[in-house]
């Protein structure tokens, strides 16, 4: 049994002032002012939070310091439907980024492939430690990737294939879909349907969530407009331009993971990139979680992105719930992303804020299943 | 005339003065500096619970040349047709529409070194330019600043794509050589009676011979930093300046001794190649504990401009090279690796009246900055 002593510790929704945390490897065991009960190690620290959650990142599939075909499979740009694929099949566990990415507080990730393909394949949720992707999984799949932005264009656009146009993107999406959902209900077929129509089933069935990746407004539109055709259970990944379509999302309850906020604007479609954006998203009850969207930006310091939301007059414990009980919400996990009784313990310690670049993170507990 | 009072004055060179005033006058020139009340008649910041920076200049980015928010064709960077371009001119190729510059301006970034990227082995003449102007000719603080040359890496994907030399390093360093080598005597030549025949491309490097401007050179590896040590400075006596310096830690006895400069980063990125993997914000304090003169850089767009300052904050607090220390890299020393630092890089009398205010340290990320002051002008209001 473990006890951590904090001045001030975040629960996933407010935070408690000098309080404790009783655990063991497996899940939390008190959360409260401190009940004097003995435990075989004590941690002291500032502040305490739940592990930050990182909800859209293509860490181990790109990986850093390894440009080119040794390092890089986050897109299979030979086919543009590939929701076959299988994130935990790319994923590099040594990539170097995962102990960084550790301790920077966050101990697990959703792992999605790249966005060359309309339709890029299915995601992992793992944590940011092991040896194995197999120790290292919560689930896979978990989500589907889709693509809604100038990446396909480019992508297929060159080898003059479809798609060129943001049509063709939606064709491919719609096309795959009405042909996975014309399988569905029959049950000879279902069972012999192909592993990419079966693939599709599970998010067509709402089992799997759709992470559409868009930028611009437009196309948020058009994700939503697909999702709303076949009853997806949605979720808008980076949402550059999310606060534009704000009465759509929230009218279709769905949440953004907006990010990464500290990125270059290197194409017309992240110009309106900004921290205000996800503030105004948090500010009108959008479900927003932020997102280091690593390689783009480092996992790492996921958390300093933070403190840009939080000078645009957010509330620290918004900004923090946006990387710890947020995702796990959007995700579907009662007992991750939250320190309470019985959730598991992933725990990060900080010496201070954890959006500041003062503050060093001292030390993380990472649950053993 | 600008008078800014009751603020904590950072002044880089001479401390911290809380309370402070700083009168700017009609010439854009910064005439008083005090811990007093200064009395003059002049438009008043009030200034009470904020922070006075001097203006932040970044060492080595490439502002202008790869635009934001549009596509590759607005890319001029690299004119990678040739792995030895010393006449390509940034001044040339530089966007003074691009949105970066108003970015820069937001973060307090009053001037920022800018030119051709790491493609070719020489790749053209830098330029150290104001953010806050509308056309290039404006803007020019000092042209040319410096010769950007490339080792590593980036030279050899670029041509051994194109199946031609440099596809090694042994290419690069024959480039590199060669062109030196063919500028030294025509150098030489310029200086005696009979003149050469005028060449554009050894026009650009004259400067650098005469000491006026020094080569940038773009290396992470330290056997590359050595390389370019080796042939720049012992074999032909010139003045260079170490740029991303990834590995320059491990040598920085050596870089010291041999008074290299360094120009630090990008460190907020993700390490994207086999040459940055050891790329952390503990580089800038270590070399500057060994007594190399150090800048930092967010190698626009590489990593976005207006976090220089963030950036800072992780190599003064992650990377332990302090507050104090790390305030310089992006102020007085960068002034000094330029050869500005008589007109830029702290508050001092008789320097440039740049000035940012801040309602917060700069290296907070929850800091803005709500003011910034050019050559006694205010140029961006929050």
């Amino acid at each position: 049994m473990r006890k951590i002593k904090a001045k001030k510790i975040f629960d996933g929704s407010k935070i408690l002032e000098n309080a404790v945390i009783i655990f063991d490897e497996k899940e939390i065991k008190y959360i409260g002012k401190d009940n004097g009960k003995e435990t075989e190690e004590t941690f002291e620290a500032e502040f305490v939070t739940p592990g930050f959650i990182d909800l859209s990142s293509g860490i181990g599939l790109k990986e850093e310091s390894l440009p080119e075909v040794e390092g890089d499979d986050f897109n299979e740009e030979t086919n543009p439907k590939t929701p076959e694929l299988l994130a935990i099949d790319g994923i590099n566990p040594l990539d170097e980024a995962f102990p960084k990415a550790l301790m920077g507080g966050i101990t697990s990730t959703l792992v999605l492939p790249g966005l060359s393909n309309p339709i890029g394949g299915q995601g992992a949720f793992i944590k940011t430690q092991g040896k194995t992707v197999e120790e290292m999984l919560i689930k896979s799949a978990c989500g589907m990737r889709f693509s809604l932005n100038e990446a396909p264009k480019i992508t297929y656009g060159q080898q003059k294939k479809m798609p060129m146009t943001r049509m063709g993107s939606a064709y491919i999406i719609r096309k795959a879909l009405y042909e996975a959902k014309g399988d569905a209900g029959k049950k000879g077929k279902e069972k012999a349907a192909s592993l990419e129509k079966k693939s599709l089933l599970k998010v067509l069935n709402r089992e799997e969530k759709a992470f559409f990746a868009a930028f611009r407004a437009d196309d948020i539109a058009t994700a939503i407009r697909i999702s709303k055709e076949f009853n997806l259970k949605t979720v808008i990944t980076f949402g550059t331009e999310a606060d534009i379509t704000m009465k759509m999302l929230k009218e279709n309850k769905i949440p953004v993971a907006f990010g990464p906020v500290i990125l270059p604007r290197f194409n017309n479609e992240l110009k309106h990139l900004s921290p205000e954006v996800p503030a105004t998203l948090m500010e009108n009850g959008i479900e927003t979680a932020i997102i280091s969207g690593h390689p783009y930006y480092p996992a790492e310091f996921l958390r300093i992105q933070l403190g840009l939301i939080i000078a645009e007059g957010i509330k620290p414990e918004t900004a923090l719930a946006s990387i710890t009980s947020v995702p796990a919400k959007i995700l579907g996990f009662k007992n991750r992303g939250i320190i309470k009784k019985g959730a598991k313990p992933d725990i990060a310690l900080f010496d201070g804020v954890p959006w500041e670049t003062k503050t060093k993170v001292v030390k993380v507990f990472v649950s053993k299943q | 005339m600008i008078l800014i009072e009751n603020g904590t004055i950072y002044t880089v060179t001479n401390g911290i003065i809380k309370n402070g005033s700083v009168l700017i006058d009609n010439n854009g020139r910064i005439k008083k500096v005090s811990s007093k009340k200064i009395k003059a008649n002049a438009e008043k910041i009030n200034a009470k619970g904020k922070l006075i920076f001097p203006g932040f200049i970044d060492a080595h980015t490439h502002l202008g040349l790869f635009p934001l928010e549009t596509s590759m064709s607005s890319a001029d960077g690299n004119e990678m047709t040739n792995p030895s371009t010393p006449a390509m001119r940034a001044i040339d190729a530089i966007y003074p529409q691009d949105p970066a510059f108003k970015d820069a301006i937001s973060a307090g970034i009053v001037l920022v070194f800018t030119g051709p990227g790491s493609g070719n082995v020489v790749g053209g003449q830098s330029v150290v330019v104001k953010t806050y102007k509308n056309t290039t000719e404006e803007m020019i603080v000092k042209n040319p600043a410096g010769v950007k040359c490339a080792f590593g890496e980036n030279p050899k994907r670029v041509y051994s794509s194109q199946k031609r030399l440099p596809s090694t390093r042994m290419g690069v360093a024959k480039v590199f050589r060669e062109t030196l080598a063919k500028a030294k005597e025509y150098a030489k030549k310029k200086k005696g009676k009979k003149k050469p025949q005028f060449d554009l491309d050894m026009e650009a490097l004259v400067p650098v011979f005469e000491h006026k401007i020094p080569l940038r050179i773009h290396s992470h590896r330290a056997d590359d930093i050595l390389t370019a040590v080796r042939i720049a400075k012992e074999e032909f006596g010139l003045d260079i300046v170490i740029e991303h310096g990834t590995d320059s830690a491990r040598i920085r006895e050596v870089l010291a001794k041999k008074k290299v400069p360094v120009i630090s980063g990008p460190l907020l990125d993700v390490s994207p190649k086999i040459e940055t993997k050891d790329s952390s914000f503990e580089t800038p304090a270590l070399l500057t504990k060994a007594g190399v003169l150090t800048a930092l850089m967010t190698d626009h767009p590489v990593m976005p401009i207006q976090y220089l300052p963030i950036e800072a904050g992780l190599v003064a607090y992650q990377g332990g090279a302090g507050e104090e220390e790390t305030l310089k890299m992006i102020t007085i020393n960068p002034a000094k690796i330029m050869n500005i630092d008589k007109d830029y890089g702290s508050i001092e009398e008789g320097k440039v009246g740049n000035i940012s205010i801040w309602n917060g340290h700069p290296f907070s990320t929850t800091a803005k900055c709500e003011t910034v002051i050019a050559e006694g002008k205010i140029v961006f209001k929050r």
